[in-house]
């Protein structure tokens, strides 16, 4: 088996998941990077791009509580595995093998 | 139930963004989305809250579509695909040959072929999404019946005649999709 890349959406929606841990449904996945990246997420981009990870095998999701402000609905909470993880590692490598050695002061390189 | 917002989302696109979304993440993206509006409500005004919800909706639409499509299995959708070419296109022409003869009588053509059409691609969109279980094969569905539905060979015939026919193409299209919601509102009630 080749080893998994990530897209930019991809990347971000994982390293949120770890970082919001036990907690990462939609809401808070969806707000973890609006905080960290200025980016507004859609609903829809975000649960295509679970379900895929999911069926990488990157994600595991178990079904949560129905809360009342839901309406009665159950969160879905999503879980980074050791693929995943693999994968989150070896884009941040790409990144940073990428940056390593640039400055970000205008007109130098 | 008392802990509704008493502000809601506008109906049709939480209508719309359900009826995309794949079944099985239905109920999450549903109280998501509601648990989001409740915030925003809170936050920015009702206005401003149905007016986000709205663009979520429109941003939504293309990935649900394209997450369900990825999530129906391959019979599924050649069960659709069957069921909804059956009933929109074999159906009727069955039906027209039948009683055509006797009902017609002083019915102008266009007007036999519109109800028709539209009675049958409403059925057909009904069909499709009870088979296959997914929305989209709604969309998929109107397009199988243009090429098979008695405007469709029309403009296979004569493209010059796509001007004429193209709103009563549009309004075959829509009531397939429109067939495909209402199917799809059922299972939607228990998410």
């Amino acid at each position: 088996m080749g080893r998994a890349t990530l897209t930019e959406f991809e990347f971000m929606v994982v390293a949120a998941i770890l970082r919001v841990a036990d907690g990462a449904y939609g809401v808070a996945i969806a707000e973890e990077i609006t905080r960290r990246t200025g980016r507004d997420v859609s609903i829809g981009a975000l649960y295509r791009t679970l379900k895929r990870l999911e069926k990488r095998g990157l994600l595991t999701s178990r079904m949560g509580e129905a809360t009342p402000e839901r309406g009665g609905r159950a969160k879905t909470y999503y879980e980074v595995g050791p693929p995943g993880v693999g994968a989150l590692r070896e884009r941040t490598r790409q990144i940073r093998s990428l940056l390593d050695g640039l400055s970000f002061e205008p007109g130098l390189r | 139930m008392s802990d509704r917002p008493a502000i809601a989302p506008p109906r049709w696109a939480r209508w719309i963004i359900l009826a995309c979304a794949p079944r099985r993440d239905r109920a999450a993206i549903a109280g998501d989305l509601a648990e989001r509006f409740e915030r925003q409500v809170r936050e920015l005004g009702s206005r401003r809250a149905r007016r986000w919800y709205a663009s979520q909706t429109v941003r939504s639409l293309l990935p649900l579509s394209l997450a369900s499509f990825g999530d129906a299995s391959l019979r599924r959708w050649i069960a659709g695909a069957l069921a909804g070419v059956f009933v929109s296109s074999f159906a009727p022409a069955i039906i027209d040959r039948l009683v055509r003869p006797e009902v017609l009588t002083g019915l102008p053509l266009t007007a036999w072929y519109v109800v028709l059409g539209v009675a049958s691609a409403l059925a057909g969109g009904f069909a499709a999404v009870r088979v296959a279980r997914t929305y989209t094969a709604a969309p998929m569905l109107a397009l199988v019946w243009l090429l098979y539905a008695p405007a469709g060979i029309h403009l296979v015939r004569d493209p010059g005649r796509l001007v004429g026919e193209a709103p009563w193409l549009l309004l075959a299209v829509s009531a397939a999709i429109a067939g495909g919601g209402l199917a799809a509102r059922r299972p939607l009630s228990h998410d």
